[in-house]
């Protein structure tokens, strides 16, 4: 009898042990099924799909271009995954900037781009995933027009300006440290903390 | 085959090329960077089918479906698009297939079946039928309108730079999108002829025949205009024949 119980304990303990373990990665699950539902809010699906579209097509043609896209890829989905709430301006920027490259290789000329922010510049810690919805807004407005435009980064001092010489539509809700203004072209100042 | 492909984004018009070309060597691809180039590419020529994306700037890919659609006798089409959203609305337009890009080239290969079916059974059975049974033909005027024609009212047939032209009364030419060959075929228990290697006629309507030269002939049509048509050396005896001359 006793030598029964030297059994069955230790295998009620195992029991125990694998239920609390599929506890465990179930709420893992949940919680990266609920990131990736973020991230789709944060990043178009279309984007994400003419994205690898584009780089299939470079894979052919010039695989060059294509491994760098794929880093430029890797860049904005780590942006987008990223869990810490606040991240240095030149992460954010990094990603901003691989997104517009990625952009470029799609839509080509229709898409210019003018970036003079300063990498000395970027040290400050900003709020994670704030950049990629704006440029998004920015691309999207000029990919609707045939002879497409021009989105300009820039640092005013404390502020991080984005404009662009189409017409935006912006997400309905945005965080109170915005300034847009409209005219003559659109305009988006975002304060730096 | 004839295809038209239309995307603004460079990389996947010719990637689709690609895809196509490989599975397709003897088809004819034709590329359109917006939705108005493809209208302006379709009033030129005549396609089986046009891939179209649905996001474009201008009209977008289900705009210019529905333009297409307006015609008589379209293109078959296909949509393609990076996300599926629009899966309903391009059903409601009866497109062929709906393709999400990336497009994998085995899925491809099964809209590439399906367009054939559909054209060997439309082509060939329903265009056959409809136009032995109504004996009627669809011709396009210069200002875009669509003429109904009855072969009765036809004086004439005539080939010219690749182009089929119908000659009828009170119009210009009107532009037929059917071959000289076909329409000789079709149309001869109508009474047409070939006459020349550019020209059928319709024999009800030939009133006079007058000598041309090195034994060629002028046919004069019984028509307000007075329409002329060559008879070539080549064709003086099955016109004879034909005619009991």
């Amino acid at each position: 009898m006793n030598y029964l119980s030297y059994l069955i304990i230790p295998l009620v303990f195992w029991c125990w042990h694998l239920r609390r373990e599929l506890r465990h990665s179930r709420a893992r699950e949940r919680a990266l099924a609920k990131k990736l539902v973020d991230t789709t809010d944060s990043l178009n699906p279309h984007f994400l799909f003419n994205a690898l579209n584009t780089i299939r097509y470079f894979v052919r043609t010039n695989a060059a271009t294509a491994r760098e896209l794929l880093l430029d890829l890797s860049l904005v989905l780590q942006a987008a995954l990223r869990s810490e709430a606040q991240v240095s301006l030149r992460d954010e920027l990094d990603s901003g900037r691989a997104y517009l490259r990625l952009e470029q290789a799609r839509v080509g000329e229709r898409l210019q781009t003018e970036d003079s922010v300063l990498d000395s510049q970027l040290d400050k810690l900003v709020p994670s995933r704030c950049l990629l919805p704006l440029l998004q807004s920015l691309v999207k407005g000029l990919a609707e027009r045939s002879e497409g435009g021009t989105v300009k980064l820039s640092l005013e001092g404390t502020r991080l300006v984005l404009e662009s010489s189409a017409a935006v539509n912006l997400p309905d809700e945005l965080p109170a440290d915005l300034t847009v203004t409209t005219t003559p072209h659109p305009r988006i100042e975002w304060r730096l903390p | 085959m004839n295809i038209l492909i239309a995307d603004d984004e460079k990389p996947a018009r010719e990637e689709l090329s690609f895809l196509l070309q490989d599975l397709l060597p003897e088809a004819s691809l034709t590329t359109a960077k917006n939705g108005d180039d493809a209208l302006s590419l379709l009033r030129e020529s005549d396609f089986d089918v046009v891939f179209l994306d649905i996001e474009m700037p201008g009209k977008d890919g289900l705009q210019v479906a529905t333009k297409i659609l307006e015609r008589p006798s379209p293109p078959r089409i296909v949509f393609a698009t990076a996300y599926s959203e629009h899966a309903v609305e391009a059903f409601r337009l009866s497109a062929l297939d709906y393709l999400v890009k990336p497009v994998r080239q085995d899925r491809l290969e099964q809209t590439l079946d399906k367009l054939r079916e559909e054209i060997d059974q439309r082509d060939g059975v329903q265009k056959l039928l409809w136009s032995r049974k109504a004996q009627k033909l669809w011709a396009e005027s210069s200002d875009e309108r669509w003429v109904l024609l009855d072969y009765e009212d036809i004086l004439f047939i005539q080939a010219q730079d690749k182009k089929v032209y119908a000659g009828v009364d009170g119009y210009h030419p009107l532009r037929v999108r059917r071959t000289l060959k076909e329409l000789e075929d079709e149309l001869e228990a109508d009474g047409f002829l070939r006459v020349h290697k550019g020209f059928l006629v319709n024999l009800s309507k030939v009133k006079e025949m007058s000598a041309w030269f090195s034994g060629s002939y002028t046919l004069i049509l019984d028509s307000k205009a007075k329409s002329q048509v060559p008879l070539s050396r080549r064709y003086v005896t099955r016109f004879r024949e034909a005619t009991g001359f």
